[in-house]
């Protein structure tokens, strides 16, 4: 259970882009989702790629190993879902399977490379999105941005609420784990159930509690706070700049490869 | 499984943005509702999505020997509601993408109408037929998280297949739904069972928060 020990949120408060403005991680990040998401050429999502990770290895000082787990799973999905997709294209096979009619099709590998360039380059950017950026900033966007006060209080009641029973699921677990739970399938899910009814039955009583601890605080409904954050007009010129010149160079790219392919038709 | 970041194509990211957003904008009013006649219904629809968070981050075993971990959306449309379910699930998919990097910015939409709105709607409606049908609730439940489930896999089968269409869409979405079945299926019903353990867990420890939830009858718990 690698997320109760390692989660990004450790990662996200000590970087050295942690104290950056978080207009300028969020429009970098989001033009370049998008940039990512209208190529027809899968070069385009393999230079967004790897700005993305120089960004994240070099800039912000994300230590190699760590990323590499975080891209592993994503990456591990995007090759079976790319395998996958290369036999499903149209056109004449190059290659049978011998039943069904499936085969590989040009046409059917380079839409492959192509998704599979874009899963990378739309992750990679996500990434440098939420290895750099604590969420209690992203909170302060979704004020910013008008979002329903309800989603704001939601979200970060919600946020709050994880960790702590995070905490209460990893001790559980482990306690459960010494006293040979989880041995065989049974067991698996004996333990399983429990652990989950348990902490349902934890979530609600510390629901109550929190709910009297927020009411003898004058709580009446909503959560009023001093939102202190980076506005848009705080964003350096340098920022402008460099997110001006990435969008440049991403566009040409685009404009300049339009659907080149990879494999050749 | 959610879809990941970066694999549909624009135009399938809008349309189920669109669809979604429809959705959840009536869950949002549903809860708007709630919250105004009590002010405790907040920290318990938090904490509700809390635990669904925790629930997918559990490993279940799977029959097939793959682990997975469970959608939680079955067990939260019988406690609050699909619409309320809708909701909560954009928030915890949002999370998910943003501290685990398990499905993405752009994919939502399509995420939240297979695990938010297909899952839980189908799921609710099995779980009041069967309970008007006097069916006892943990074999409704059963079949609710069953449902729920296999649905949430179907929905992004065909949601992959309208996306990637290939040289014909009916048999792209057999392919597509072929691969689902033989993983999914063996799942639904792993989590089905668990969810059932669960609640009957819940429903032996703690039967007064099932009463409150209106999940079952006064008269139920005392007849347990």
């Amino acid at each position: 259970m690698s997320i109760f020990e390692d989660t990004l949120d450790h990662y996200t408060m000590h970087n050295e882009l942690t104290e950056n403005n978080i207009y300028s991680k969020l429009i970098f990040a989001l033009l370049a989702i998008l940039l990512n998401l209208i190529t027809g050429s899968p070069i385009v999502p393999l230079i967004i790629f790897l700005i993305c990770s120089f960004l994240i290895l070099f800039v912000a000082k994300i230590p190699l190993r760590f990323y590499v787990t975080f891209m592993a799973i994503p990456i591990g999905f995007a090759v079976l879902s790319g395998i996958f997709l290369a036999f499903l294209g149209t056109g004449e096979q190059i290659w049978s399977l011998g039943f069904f009619g499936i085969g590989l099709t040009k046409g059917g590998i380079n839409q492959a490379l192509l998704v599979f360039a874009r899963v990378l380059g739309g992750v990679a950017a996500l990434g440098f999105l939420i290895l750099t950026t604590p969420m209690n900033r992203i909170f302060a966007v979704f004020h910013d941005l008008h979002v329903p006060a309800i989603i704001t209080d939601l979200a970060i009641l919600m946020y709050r609420y994880i960790f702590l029973f995070l905490d209460v699921t990893a001790t559980m677990y482990n306690s459960q784990r010494t006293r040979l739970g989880y041995h065989n399938y049974m067991s698996w899910m004996n333990c399983l159930a429990s652990l989950a009814g348990m902490v349902f039955i934890r979530t609600w009583e510390q629901g109550e509690i929190s709910y009297k601890a927020l009411a003898s605080r004058g709580y009446n409904g909503r959560l009023n706070m001093i939102r202190e954050g980076d506005s848009i007009s705080d964003m350096s010129i340098k920022d402008w700049l460099l997110i001006i010149i990435f969008v440049v160079v991403i566009a040409v790219a685009i404009y300049c490869l339009g659907t080149a392919n990879l494999y050749p038709v | 499984m959610h879809i990941m970041e970066g694999y549909l194509p624009p135009f399938w990211c809008a349309v189920w943005f669109i669809i979604s957003a429809v959705v959840v904008i009536y869950g949002l009013m549903q809860i708007k509702k709630a919250t105004e006649d009590n002010d405790d219904a907040l920290p318990l629809l938090a904490l509700s999505g809390a635990f669904m968070f925790i629930l997918s981050s559990l490993k279940m075993p799977s029959v097939s020997g793959s682990c997975s971990h469970p959608c939680g959306n079955g067990l939260g449309t019988v406690f609050f509601g699909p619409a309320v379910t809708a909701v909560l699930s954009v928030i915890v998919l949002l999370f998910q993408a943003i501290l685990l990097a398990h499905g993405g910015l752009t994919t939502l939409g399509a995420n939240i109408f297979s695990m938010g709105i297909v899952g839980p709607v189908c799921g609710y409606a099995v779980w009041k037929a069967l309970r008007q049908m006097n069916i006892s609730a943990p074999i409704a439940i059963f079949f609710t998280a069953f449902v729920a489930d296999l649905l949430t896999y179907i929905t992004t089968a065909v949601e992959l297949a309208l996306a990637f269409p290939g040289a014909d869409m009916g048999a792209t979405f057999a392919t597509f739904f072929g691969i689902f079945a033989v993983t999914q299926i063996p799942l639904a019903i792993a989590e089905g069972l668990l969810t059932t353990v669960i609640y009957n867990y819940i429903e032996s420890a703690r039967p007064d928060i099932l009463v409150r939830l209106g999940v079952i009858s006064e008269q139920e718990t005392g007849a347990n």
